[in-house]
């Protein structure tokens, strides 16, 4: 494969059970991209994330991570697959046994044999990134909803991956904080060229930041392409009217 | 004067089968229910084509249409509607309009039919299957683990101890002590029978060494451990935090269940001790009142017991932790989703903890039997 894609999808296909959610899906995502997945609630982009990061296994199609192939690997290779990827889930997924600073330093403490002085350190400049230093010792179920959502963040950056997929990052976030956001996950693709794969609602952030969109509906990518051209020149009434906010 | 809900529907058919339906009045929550039994009375005989004269309905409702739309639903091609006013069409219209959010069309894919037996059977089967799997796992990283104990995570494992044995001791001793009292109460009077109450002291004593110590504590654990293992790891498994393990590469079998199940593994024959303890002191107690003192008891079940009956309880006791504690991580760690999910696997876990429990019981009878243990 061309060593221009980081993250290849090739036909895939997802179900559960008797539901089929995505058929014959393909695209490609350059190294250093902001590459953001939209479309209506319910339609299968939280399914296609835990497809491409190996949690579920499709019905049919592959998943090249940097060249490597999710879907066939086995435990070993998978492991190390998914050390170069973080993941942010849709409602955080912290530890609800751990205070933040736990949370962040986990994957450091059981997969590195840094010294715990470092392990620390580096979790506490995660935390002080996305704007949490003052929290570190609060539990999960302490901190509003939006914190948590930075802490998860945080967590996922903490092994700095080349790849971090994000499942709607900013959605509970006002909108000085998304816009926050939004400038930190330019600036870590732009200085540190990792690559984000972004579910995504937030029409300001997909226009702000988005190199390239791709809207799912009924299974199927329908348009694709920089965020501009969606919202003026698709054919597609539908990927307009989302574009434009329109009912 | 009061308006009147006037109501009238009539049925009328044809030569050829054909019916027709004239209502007239108001068609609502209240009229519809009575109507949809007159239709379905006059409907009971085949019928070909069914007409419906809308011309005098002079309101309807959400439960009106339904009507409407249900014959529709049944008769199809063969239904007619006539004559529904242009006013009460708009209604209709503007009832059935709804917020197009784009929700998903997902193409259902047929699913071969399966008898309930089939589906049962091929479940059972899975659940042999996953049962063993996870089996296997647990024995490769316990071994693992053990093999290197840096790995281990000691935080939990201290957590785990501490929640499986300290704190279920008030309740093992509470019920160790009752046992000791009744089981040495009830057998008081037909032993006295025979004059045979000293050995009261043995019957007790062993039962409570070689079968009901660890029994006990096994089926107390079962509703205590296993059930909150399971709830523990199931609320993580909602909360995608098992997601979260996984995609950090780490096994969640290793992180959540080893240090769990090591854990209740080694806490089940010491809350087994105090268990039989608390049952002995219990028998002591009620011996005391039928006139043997301490010292006779102590001669006598030292007479009764073997080190080996004390040995063969606490090694049962072990694999009753190990299988309890299993039990109680694999249904947590196999929670689907939804809100009932947590429910339905803590209750897994405590009836699967039971069974198994009697299933290892046994086993351990024929091998003690059969090493004449
Ligand atoms: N574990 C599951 N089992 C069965 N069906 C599921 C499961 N998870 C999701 N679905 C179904 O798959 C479809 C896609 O769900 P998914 O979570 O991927 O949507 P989404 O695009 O992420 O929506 P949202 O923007 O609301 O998060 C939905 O119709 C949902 O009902
Ligand atoms: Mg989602």
């Amino acid at each position: 494969m061309p060593i221009d894609a980081i993250i290849r999808v090739q036909h895939l296909s997802a179900q559960y059970d008797d539901l089929l959610v995505l058929h014959d899906i393909s695209f490609d995502v350059s190294p250093g991209e902001i590459f953001m997945v939209v479309g209506g609630s319910g339609i299968g982009k939280t399914t296609l994330l835990n497809h491409m990061i190996g949690l579920l296994h499709p019905s049919a199609g592959h998943v090249f991570i940097a060249g490597d192939d999710i879907i066939t690997a086995n435990d070993i290779e998978r492991t190390r697959i998914l050390k170069k990827i973080g993941v942010m889930y849709q409602n955080g997924a912290l530890f609800g046994s751990m205070n933040l600073l736990e949370n962040v330093a986990l994957p450091l403490e059981e997969l590195t044999k840094l010294p715990p002085q470092a392990i620390q350190r580096i979790a506490r400049s995660k935390l002080e990134m996305v704007g949490l230093s003052d929290f570190c010792d609060y539990m999960p179920a302490e901190i509003s909803g939006g914190m948590r959502k930075r802490a998860a963040i945080a967590r996922a950056m903490v092994l700095d991956p080349k790849i971090l997929f994000l499942d709607e990052p900013s959605s509970g976030l006002d909108p000085i904080t998304s816009a926050q956001l939004d400038l930190l996950i330019q600036n870590l693709s732009k200085m540190l060229g990792i690559t984000f794969f972004i579910v995504s609602h937030d029409l300001s952030s997909i226009n702000a930041i988005a190199d390239r969109v791709i809207m799912l509906h009924e299974g199927k990518i329908i348009a694709s392409g920089k965020p501009e051209t969606l919202r003026q020149d698709c054919d597609s009434v539908l990927v307009r009217k989302f574009f434009k906010r329109e009912a | 004067m009061e308006e009147q809900k006037i109501i009238s529907a009539e049925t009328e058919r044809d030569a050829s089968g054909n019916l027709t339906i004239t209502i007239a009045g108001r068609l609502d929550y209240e009229t519809v229910p009575a109507i949809w039994k007159q239709c379905l009375a006059a409907l009971k005989t085949t019928t070909h084509q069914v007409t419906l004269n809308a011309e005098k309905i002079d309101y309807c409702d959400s439960a009106g249409f339904a009507f409407l739309d249900l014959l529709r639903e049944k008769y199809e091609n063969n239904f007619n509607l006539e004559k529904l006013s242009p006013s009460l069409q708009q209604l209709r219209q503007a009832l059935r309009n709804q917020i197009n959010c784009g929700e998903p069309h997902m193409r259902q894919i047929k699913k071969i039919p399966l008898t309930n037996i089939k589906i049962f059977i091929v479940h059972i089967q899975k659940n042999i299957y996953d049962n063993i799997t996870f089996l296997g796992m647990v024995a490769y990283q316990s071994m693992q683990s053990l093999k290197n104990l840096k790995g281990l995570r000691w935080r939990d494992f201290g957590m785990a101890l501490e929640d499986v044995g300290p704190k279920a001791l008030p309740i093992i001793v509470l019920c160790g002590l009752l046992i000791g009292i009744i089981s040495t109460f009830q057998s008081a009077a037909p032993m006295g029978r025979f004059g045979a109450q000293i050995y009261i002291i043995n019957l007790v004593g062993l039962g409570l060494v070689r079968e009901m110590g660890p029994l006990i504590t096994a089926i107390l654990l079962a509703g205590r451990t296993a059930s909150s293992f399971a709830a523990e790891i199931g609320t993580m498994k909602i909360n995608q935090e098992i997601d979260a393990l996984i995609t950090m590469g780490l096994s969640p079998i290793k992180f959540l269940a080893i240090p769990r199940i090591l854990a209740t593994a080694m806490m089940t024959p010491i809350l087994n001790i105090f268990l039989i303890l608390s049952g002995l002191i219990g028998c002591a107690i009620v011996m005391k009142s039928l006139g043997f003192n301490y010292y006779i008891y102590l001669h006598q079940l030292d007479v009764a017991l073997r080190l080996k009956d004390f040995i063969g309880g606490t090694v049962k006791a072990f694999f009753f932790g190990l299988v309890i504690a299993s039990i109680g991580c694999m249904r947590g760690l196999k929670t689907k989703i939804g809100p009932s999910a947590v429910g339905y696997s803590t209750t897994q876990a405590v009836v699967s903890s039971l069974i198994m429990i009697i299933i290892v019981d046994g086993i351990f009878a024929y091998i003690y039997y059969t090493l004449g243990i």
